[in-house]
């Protein structure tokens, strides 16, 4: 591998009026991931270097199959990688496990998902609380945090609806407020206008401008979008398991 | 998560596919209602019996002979009888004195002449030529007297029918074994009743030139029974037998013509005991006093050792429901936890533990645990409850107490709902513990 690969990939911070201090750190050296062993063994990152600024917001393309939701995942706490070092906010991840990578994933992370994870079976409302309850909110604030939350990202009157009543566009901006509704110091966002038309995309992408930039979040965007990538400001490219600048 | 948030989910999700909860649930109710119908319907059959038997009632009655106690079998079951006795009104009063006799009630028996129907046809010639032939022809029996106000505390079952009414000289019931003299089927013992016969009571008047009346009377078959108050084919009131003996009687003794004279007021007496565990102190009394007596106590034991399978094998029946109902659950959350990969996923991504996850499915588990249980246990408690009616009219119409259900419902409905609850969470155990160890990657869906 070249010394240019292997060379960490800084990305300073360039939040416009991010609140110092609210985003974390990455730092990863060498970060490896392979899925199965053995003669099974898939290799799908082959030593990732990455430096992140608190506040910085990173968009991270790369083709099919390059490892950008794998590198998402670690990042998030999801699994642990198979080797080399990941360091979020002074946080050594390998070393989680168990209930402390849970409370990792609920303390410091919000994650987007491009096919929004909300639990159908709840109300907006619910699925923003549910985030609270697991991070232990008490059930007085849980309420009144979710209908702000809700209402932060245009959903105010919606708030009693299920996922199955709102559109892809209303359930990408309900699952960006359960996000943010535990104030992550990390937000994973992947592909998150993947299931959306264009209007869509564009209140997403607004929206999440406006509260990564408002609430001075680090924040990690999976995308194939060339909008997002340029919304971003920093475009990193996975290319076979390695980081390229 | 909080048990109530985990309750609050689980309830969603329990509705989220109404089929597959309804049948879950229904599949709990089956087994919850058969075992709680099982052990209802048992524990009343255990009382009932072994209740009846405890307190040493009908099916435990001694039978007192009029003869001598046989020395080398004092305590079997059906001892042989030793010389006859007199068993007369002084032997009834010291009976009934004896401790822990509960009642004694004598027992009458008297030859008869049947002459069954149809009836106003011709009587064989002694010559042996038979107008009538085909026809069942009369033969002789023995009608048992007893008073039958007291028929409740006598081992008497009625088959079908009534028992004839108390003091009646023109009611009668019969064995079985009368339906086999007629060639009638004993499954439809029906087939008899309000049939007429005439039984005719010998009296011999003189034995050198043997002569032979009879005191013809016409009765009405009002029922069927199997009775085991005395050998004979008719139960009839002790009025009516005492008045056939009274006939016999004011004739001259036939040993000669095999017509003897009753040599002791009463055939035998009935005696219960006021407990199954006095049966073998009365015997003794009664041994004492000089009579035979015969007493089912093996029976006893043998009823309570074949109830006792009875509670194993209608025990096994209601687990192997519960088992199949405890499957059912299982396959329900292993289909859920297949369904929900990608949403356990997301759950754990934002900040879930295993053990929210573990909360969230048993909790889903306990809802089909207790609907199911209530359910099933009110649909068993009603079947036992219509089993209860109709055994309590039958027991009523055999002149037994009926069967009292009201301690049963609230034990069997507290076990029915709690075991289903925790018969729920146990066949859950797998599933929410696969569900709470999948990985939170689950939520990307990455390889």
């Amino acid at each position: 591998m070249s010394e240019v690969l292997r060379r960490p990939v800084s990305v300073p911070h360039r939040g416009g009026s991010a609140v110092a201090g609210a985003g974390v750190a990455v730092r990863a050296r060498g970060l490896t991931h392979t899925y199965g062993r053995g003669a099974r063994a898939v290799p799908v990152l082959r030593g990732v270097d990455l430096d992140l600024e608190p506040g910085s917001h990173v968009a991270l393309q790369g083709p099919s199959g390059a490892g950008k939701s794998t590198l998402l995942s670690l990042l998030g706490g999801l699994e642990p990688p198979t080797g080399g070092e990941l360091r979020v906010g002074g946080v050594d991840l390998p070393g989680l496990r168990g209930a402390r990578l849970a409370a990792y994933r609920r303390e410091v992370v919000g994650f987007v998902f491009q096919h929004f994870g909300l639990v159908e079976v709840l109300t907006a409302r619910e699925n923003v609380m549910l985030a609270m309850s697991l991070a232990g909110v008490p059930p007085g604030q849980r309420r009144r945090r979710a209908d702000e939350m809700l209402g932060a990202v245009g959903l105010g009157d919606r708030a009693g609806h299920r996922p199955g009543q709102l559109s892809g566009g209303e359930q990408q901006r309900v699952a960006i407020a359960r996000a943010l509704a535990n104030q992550p110091r990390l937000l994973l966002a992947d592909e998150p206008t993947g299931n959306l038309d264009e209007e869509s995309t564009d209140r997403v992408l607004d929206l999440l401008h406006e509260v990564v930039t408002e609430r001075g979040c680090t924040l990690v965007v999976v995308t194939h979008n060339p909008r997002v990538a340029a919304w971003a400001g920093v475009q990193l490219h996975l290319r076979d398991g390695v980081v390229h600048g | 998560m909080s048990w109530r948030d985990g309750l609050l989910l689980a309830l969603r999700s329990v509705l989220r596919r109404p089929a597959r909860t309804a049948l879950t649930v229904l599949a709990v109710a089956l087994g919850s209602g058969l075992l709680v119908a099982l052990a209802a319907i048992a524990q009343v059959a255990d009382t009932r019996v072994i209740g009846e038997l405890g307190k040493g009632g009908p099916a435990t009655a001694i039978k007192v002979a009029a003869a001598a106690p046989d020395p080398i079998a004092p305590d079997s079951d059906t001892p042989r009888a030793g010389a006859p006795r007199a068993l007369d009104d002084a032997a009834l009063r010291a009976i009934r004195g004896a401790p822990s006799v509960q009642s004694a009630t004598p027992v009458l028996a008297q030859q008869v002449i049947v002459v069954p129907p149809p009836l106003g046809r011709s009587i064989p010639a002694f010559d042996g030529t038979d107008p009538d032939r085909g026809l069942v022809q009369p033969f002789n029996a023995v009608a048992v007297g007893v008073d039958l106000n007291a028929v409740g505390s006598l081992p008497v079952t009625l088959l079908a029918g009534r028992i004839p009414a108390a003091g009646s000289v023109t009611e009668v019931a019969v064995g079985l074994d009368y339906l086999d003299r007629l060639h009638l089927d004993v499954k439809r013992p029906e087939a008899v009743l309000g049939s007429e016969v005439e039984l005719g009571t010998p009296q011999v008047q003189a034995t050198g030139d043997i002569r032979v009346r009879a005191r013809w009377t016409r009765v009405a078959i009002t029922g069927v029974v199997a009775q085991q108050v005395g050998e004979g084919t008719f139960l009839a009131s002790s009025q009516f037998v005492g008045a056939a003996r009274s006939w016999q009687t004011s004739g001259v003794d036939g040993t000669a013509v095999g017509l003897p004279l009753p040599s002791t007021k009463y055939s035998g007496v009935i005696v219960v005991a006021s407990s199954l565990d006095d049966i073998h102190t009365v015997r003794a009394e009664i041994t004492t006093l000089g009579y035979s007596t015969s007493a089912p106590e093996h029976l006893v034991a043998t009823v309570q050792r074949y109830l006792h399978v009875v509670d194993i094998v209608l025990g096994s029946i209601g687990l192997i429901a519960l088992t199949i109902a405890a499957l059912g659950i299982a396959n329900a959350l292993l289909a859920a936890v297949r369904e929900r990969r990608r949403e356990i996923g997301v759950l754990k991504a934002i900040g879930a533990r295993d053990r929210d996850v573990l909360r969230w499915f048993l909790a889903e588990a306990l809802f089909s645990g207790v609907a199911g249980g209530v359910l099933g246990t009110a649909a068993g408690l009603g079947a036992v409850a219509a089993t209860g009616a109709v055994v309590n009219g039958y027991l009523v119409q055999q002149g037994l107490a009926g069967i009292d259900l009201g301690g049963i419902p609230l034990l069997t409905a507290l076990i029915g709902v709690g075991g289903s609850a925790l018969l729920a969470l146990l066949a859950a155990a797998w599933p929410a513990l696969r569900a709470a160890r999948l990985p939170a990657r689950e939520a990307v869906g990455v390889l």
